[in-house]
């Protein structure tokens, strides 16, 4: 390991610190989500009603949208990996959940 | 100190091309040994990349840039068609080129060791497949996960880095008649 390396290792951890910071200090308590399935925008929904969507995907496969206690997952998938269904909950403002196979995108939006 | 032995063009040549099929085939197969254990945390795109160990030794002890770029690009093609993901493979793709080409150049400066070099690489990696990801989906919000992409590529780098690094020392020292 060169001096370097650490130089570059501090650098890149002050970055994401300060990053991730910014990103906290703007961001609120999410009120309104949006599904978007392959660019074209299926419905926003308020995240104080209890809901649960189903998002089909082309027609063979399918995403299941739940909105329980102001927060928004995704609670099942039919897709390969499944690495919607294992995120946490969303709630404050830009979140986001993406499905990548199935093009899905849910983001708090306000 | 030990002589550097002049070795004829032919041998040099095969030596290549058999460096070339050892080095497919292994990153190929740590790339699916890895996908056997997936980490369980919700965020696309963030794994250990142990395949990358293939191609930050070709790097580093290769002197042709395309060996690397071959080794690379060959990879993701073959893990993509063989495990059927080819609409997943476009995000491996750029994040690999852009990963290799930022390795070579972090090799190319002489400022970064092994482990440095790694780190640029896992980093560029996951950006790289972020920006795509934002691309084509046309959300500019996933850009929060930037700090999260960063962070575990600076670990995957700095443990891919140590046993690069270790690897090298090795083979380095196989090498020399």
């Amino acid at each position: 390991m060169k001096k370097n390396d650490f130089i570059l290792i501090a650098i890149i951890l002050v970055t994401c610190i300060l990053l991730s910071a910014g990103f906290r200090l703007t961001q609120r308590d999410g009120r309104t989500v949006r599904i978007t399935c392959n660019d074209n925008i299926l419905g926003d929904y308020p995240l104080d009603e209890n809901n649960e969507i189903n998002v089909p995907y082309s027609n063979k496969g399918y995403n299941i949208v739940s909105i329980n206690n102001g927060s928004a997952c995704v609670t099942d998938a039919d897709c390969p990996d499944h690495i919607c269904v294992r995120h946490p909950s969303i709630s404050s403002t830009g979140e986001t959940i993406v499905c990548l196979p199935h093009k899905l995108v849910v983001k708090i939006i306000d | 100190m030990t002589q550097q032995i002049q070795r004829p063009q032919q041998i040099q040549r095969a030596h290549r091309i058999s460096m070339y099929g050892v080095s497919i085939a292994l990153a190929f197969v740590f790339s699916y040994i890895e996908s056997l254990f997936p980490l369980n945390i919700g965020i696309p795109g963030v794994k250990f990349g142990f395949a990358n160990i293939v191609i930050l030794l070709t790097i580093c002890l290769s002197s042709h840039i395309i060996d690397a770029y071959a080794i690379a690009v060959v990879r993701v093609l073959l893990v993509g068609i063989t495990f059927g993901n080819i609409s997943t493979m476009l995000y491996a793709l750029t994040g690999t080129i852009l990963a290799t080409t930022a390795m070579l150049i972090a090799k190319k400066t002489g400022l970064f060791g092994t482990t440095g070099i790694s780190i640029i690489g896992g980093i560029t990696h996951n950006i790289g497949q972020l920006i795509t990801a934002c691309i084509i989906l046309s959300t500019e919000g996933l850009i929060y996960y930037l700090p999260v992409l960063i962070i575990a590529g600076l670990i995957a780098g700095i443990v891919i880095g140590i046993i690069t690094d270790r690897c090298a020392i090795h083979i380095r020292l196989s090498t020399k008649e």
